[in-house]
């Protein structure tokens, strides 16, 4: 039998699940791959409106360009007249009593608009950290985080940032590393290999080598040249204690 | 021209393997798929299969009760019982609201620093709406979540405080902290003085302080987490230098504190380990055990063994080869796991179903598939998926036959219980081709070691089928998919990574009620108790649904994880099931002469062992006992237990470390094939029956494309 007369799967356009706190409006529109729902059909389920804001970002500047695309929208729809994003931002948490249009519904939608602005501002200052020339603003009232980040063709030099871990990345594809870690470092430190937000692939070629007892810690990582693309997270560890220290990320677009 | 329909092959009838054939058969699809179901044995529901025994009583695979945050599992149920239009004028469970009922208790065993035994039991308020609810689908943030956890530890500190009798008003920061805002710098100026303050005096400044850290992580990116951190430790200490002296004093205040502390070192987790814009959500901490995450995060030794610990350990058979001494759980799917069972439940935390599992949710799945067209070949155990020469594809499915109907008809697998339909415990013979000798032979169609068999069958692609759904449990895919595992580096890792267990489970027809047996508390459940058997229902809502002609005043449910075969043992052998089974008769005994009495004091007779008299032979024929009947411990023969060893019965664990090796229905590596079952990459990870229903209709997806992704209820999920 030719495989061309073999019935076969559909391709889909997503493989797993989104996990990540971006799909604050929800998973991003796969009405591509999401034929109508019969469900839906059959018993006239509602349908609020959709947007593509779900995916993780690919990069810091896929960060600002969403960053941006959101504001727009919260100029455009939120802050005029649109039902119909009310209803999306009303939407009841499982187990709230709260409809929209109700007085629960504005209180829970007040709450969000909130927690949204929170989080749309940090996401800027998160972003404007992670430019290159990035920095400076800092979280209300103390030193934000630190997000060292490196310029997405490598090999590089090892950038150091003051807390004494800095990453390297060996990479044909354009990948961008992200490295970001809290408090003190460890004399003996381990990372994880970076795994494939979302499937099973991983980088294993990560080595962690230390410039002296005293001096930084360099986290080396080289990505295969048929590494798939996505983005990949591994927790920074601290080898004693196990204890978390950050996390590395490495981004790898075409 | 109208297209001819796919075929499909679903090979397993569990939760879901059904779901697949539901989600594919609906009416919108308008017959694009012609689905076939293949099934071992006489009946559908995998472990979730139950039969009617003698005298009508229920048997079941283990202990089944749905949680309220099962929205995928319930939705689709829902839709099968509207479907079916069942009469209630002739059929006792005709709806949904007829088959599952709200439990709102909750219960665990606390095991008392002086070695006593107590039950707690906590209502859960009814929550708004229904599981399964038709409508768009909710969402879910950590941040959500850390809001709910901090709101809860307040609620616990309130109860704290109403169980004491000094709290003194406090001045200070407890007054500056009396309306706190959302401002960033004001909060951290309060978070500040709090700190200078050094130790919190009193319960009142406690709440006052979980008030800022509520408007804090409500907000948390906005602030920096090492304050948050000092601040969160600020609390910790004070709460627990405080409530030392009433915790060693006081049970109530103890599992208070208790139950304080695992959400005190929840909140410090996930703000440490910054779970709330970590792009793997929880699944960040899944190589951590449950326990050590929360110790790393600061928990007592104490709350570690708190029973509302252990329960969420027992409930998922945590259990590392069924070892006591092994608990292990990933924490993410853990945490994943409370959040989504504590805070998104809908209508009651529990809900428990009027009759066995089998009559309440495959015998309505059968007959409305049956309406659509599916087909169901009982009797045909899967021997071997073959694969294509290039390995893209399945071409051949082998089946033992293991049994012939007569004349060739479909077999009729479903008996009537007065106006119930149901699956009985045993095949009907009758039906069965030559069945009289496979009745005296003791031919056993769900032994993995019984492998007789009428004739073998191999089903070839295009000719007999297009597409197949493997929805068989996890351990049979060693026996089955060699070639598959030999061709896929994936698949090979995730059989030698992801394990499973095997279970026992224990039911027992008592003739006294719980109060005779000393039990005073409502009718609940509880998880957390002794070895070897940890979880018990109260099933005392079937006792109407069976024909016992004696007197049953009560019924009893326990189950537990089994430990796995002992080293060096031989499991192929015929004898080793058999091994098994005594073992947990063995259980049972020592558990009834031994431990119950913590549950029911009165259990007991003067001697301090159990009273065996109460059990109910189900094959007495009137009101009153049988002159021969057994006496003393042999009266256990008159009940009903399991070991669930067989392949198809292990129970799929969600190791630390392993998640991340299993597979997703949606993944592609062979292009006529998905899986299905709560062993697979679905979004919860986790063995339940919400998790095989997530899996069931992930597998529909990857065929059809339909359901969409965004009805699937909390694949998309932190």
């Amino acid at each position: 039998m030719k495989p061309s007369k073999r019935i076969t799967r559909p391709p889909l356009t997503r493989k797993a699940p989104i996990r990540a706190y971006s799909t604050l409006f929800g998973p991003p529109d796969d009405k591509a791959s999401d034929a109508a729902s019969p469900a839906a059909a059959s018993n006239g389920a509602a349908k609020g409106p959709r947007n593509g804001a779900g995916a993780p970002r690919p990069s810091p500047f896929a960060a600002i360009e969403q960053g941006m695309g959101l504001a727009y929208r919260v100029s455009e729809e939120f802050f005029g007249p649109s039902r119909g994003l009310a209803q999306v931002f009303s939407r009841p948490f499982a187990g709230s009593s709260a409809a929209p249009g109700s007085e629960g519904g504005l209180a829970q939608l007040s709450e969000r608009i909130m927690r949204f602005t929170v989080e749309l501002s940090s996401m800027w200052m998160d972003a404007a950290r992670m430019m290159p020339q990035g920095g400076g603003l800092g979280a209300p009232g103390a030193p934000g985080p630190r997000w060292p980040s490196e310029p997405p063709r490598a090999p590089q030099p090892p950038a150091r940032p003051s807390r004494g871990v800095a990453i390297q990345i060996d990479s044909k594809a354009k990948a961008r590393a992200t490295l970001d870690v809290r408090g003190p470092v460890a004399r003996s430190v381990r990372v994880e290999p970076p795994r494939l937000v979302g499937g099973a692939a991983r980088i294993t070629a990560v080595k962690v080598e230390s410039d002296g007892d005293d001096g930084p810690v360099i986290v080396s990582v080289r990505v295969p040249a048929k590494q798939a693309l996505g983005t990949y997270v591994g927790d920074v560890l601290d080898a004693d204690t196990g204890a978390p220290l950050g996390t590395v990320t490495i981004r790898i677009t075409k | 021209m109208k297209q001819a329909p796919t075929k499909v092959a679903i090979i397993g009838g569990g939760c879901a393997g059904i779901t697949a054939a539901f989600e594919l058969t609906r009416p919108a699809l308008a017959g694009k798929y012609e689905v076939t179901v293949y099934q071992l044995g006489w009946r559908l529901g995998g472990k979730g299969a139950s039969g009617r025994g003698p005298a009508d009583r229920i048997e079941e695979h283990g202990l089944h009760l749905w949680m309220g945050f099962y929205e995928n599992a319930f939705r689709v149920m829902r839709e099968c019982y509207a479907e079916a239009e069942r009469d209630p004028a002739t059929c006792p469970i005709a709806t949904w609201t007829d088959a599952f009922v709200p439990d709102h208790v909750v219960g665990v065993m606390d095991h008392a620093p002086d070695g006593r035994w107590m039950p707690w039991l906590s209502p859960f308020p009814p929550l708004p709406g229904l599981p399964g609810d038709p409508g768009e689908p909710a969402r879910w943030s950590i941040v959500d979540y850390l809001t709910r956890a901090v709101t809860l530890l307040r609620t616990l500190f309130e109860a704290v405080q109403r169980r004491t009798e000094h709290v003194t008003e406090s001045a200070g920061p407890a007054a500056a902290a009396a309306t706190p805002t959302s401002a960033p710098a004001d909060m951290t100026d309060r978070m500040t003085q709090f700190m200078r303050a050094g130790a919190l005096a009193t319960l009142k400044a406690l709440l006052e302080s979980i008030s800022i850290l509520d408007t804090v992580v409500r907000a948390l990116p906005n602030y920096p987490g090492e304050l948050i951190l000092q601040f969160h430790d600020v609390i910790t200490t004070a709460a627990r230098q405080q409530l030392e002296l009433l915790v060693a004093s006081d049970d109530g205040t103890r599992r208070l504190w208790e139950v304080a502390e695992l959400v005190l070192a929840t909140i410090r987790g996930i703000v440490r380990f910054r779970l709330a814009t970590d792009e793997r959500g929880f699944e960040a901490i899944d190589n951590y055990d449950c326990r050590e995450w929360l110790k790393l995060n600061g928990a007592s030794e104490r709350a570690l063994d708190s029973g509302f610990l252990r329960a969420l350990y027992d409930l998922a058979f945590a259990y590392e080869e069924g070892d006591p001494k092994l608990p292990k759980i990933a924490a993410g799917q853990a945490l994943r796991g409370a959040v989504r069972a504590f805070f998104t439940y809908r209508g009651a935390f529990f809900w428990k179903m009027q009759a066995g599992m089998g009559d309440i949710v495959f015998a309505p799945f059968y007959e409305v598939l049956k309406k659509r067209g599916v087909r169901f070949e009982f009797f045909h155990r899967l021997e071997n998926v073959g694969l294509a020469r290039d390995g893209s594809s399945v071409e051949t499915l082998a089946f033992d036959v293991q049994a012939e109907i007569k004349g060739g008809k479909p077999y009729a697998p479903l008996v009537d219980v007065r106006g119930l339909p149901c699956w009985p415990a045993a095949p009907d013979w009758e039906q069965l081709a030559d069945g009289a000798r496979l009745r005296e032979e003791r031919w056993q169609f769900e032994s993995h070691w019984d492998r007789r068999a009428a004739h073998r069958k191999t089903l070839q692609v295009s000719r007999d089928f297009d597409l197949v759904v493997l929805a068989v449990p996890l351990a049979v895919l060693p026996h089955t998919c060699g070639e598959l595992i030999d061709k896929s580096a994936k698949w090979r890792n995730m059989v030698t990574h992801c394990k499973t267990v095997p279970t026992q489970a224990v039911q027992l027809w008592m003739s006294e009620d719980m109060a005779g047996l000393g039990w005073t508390g409502e009718q609940t459940n509880i998880a957390g108790f002794v070895e070897p058997f940890d979880t018990w229902a109260d099933m005392r809502q079937l006792i109407r649904r069976e024909s016992f002609k004696s007197r049953v005043g009560s019924i009893a449910y326990f189950c537990n994880a089994l430990p796995d075969a002992k080293p060096g043992e031989d499991v192929g052998k015929p004898e080793y099931p058999r091994r098994r089974r005594a073992e947990v008769r063995q259980n049972a005994i020592d558990f009834l002469n031994n431990d119950v009495h913590h549950l029911w004091p009165r259990a007991r007779d003067a001697a301090g062992r159990f009273r065996w008299d109460v059990l109910v032979d189900a094959s007495r024929t009137g009101t009153t006992p049988k002159k021969n009947e057994p006496r003393g411990e042999s009266r256990i023969d008159s009940q009903f237990w399991t070991a669930n060893v067989n392949p198809t019965d292990r129970y799929s664990l969600s190791l630390p470390g392993t998640l991340r090796y299993r597979v997703s229905p949606l993944d592609d590596t062979f292009d006529n094939l998905t899986i299905a079952g709560d062993w697979t990459d679905c979004g919860f990870n986790e063995g339940c029956v919400e998790a095989a229903v997530m899996s069931g209709r992930l597998a529909a997806h990857a065929l059809s494309k339909s359901p969409p992704l965004r009805e699937i209820v909390g694949f998309d999920h932190p």
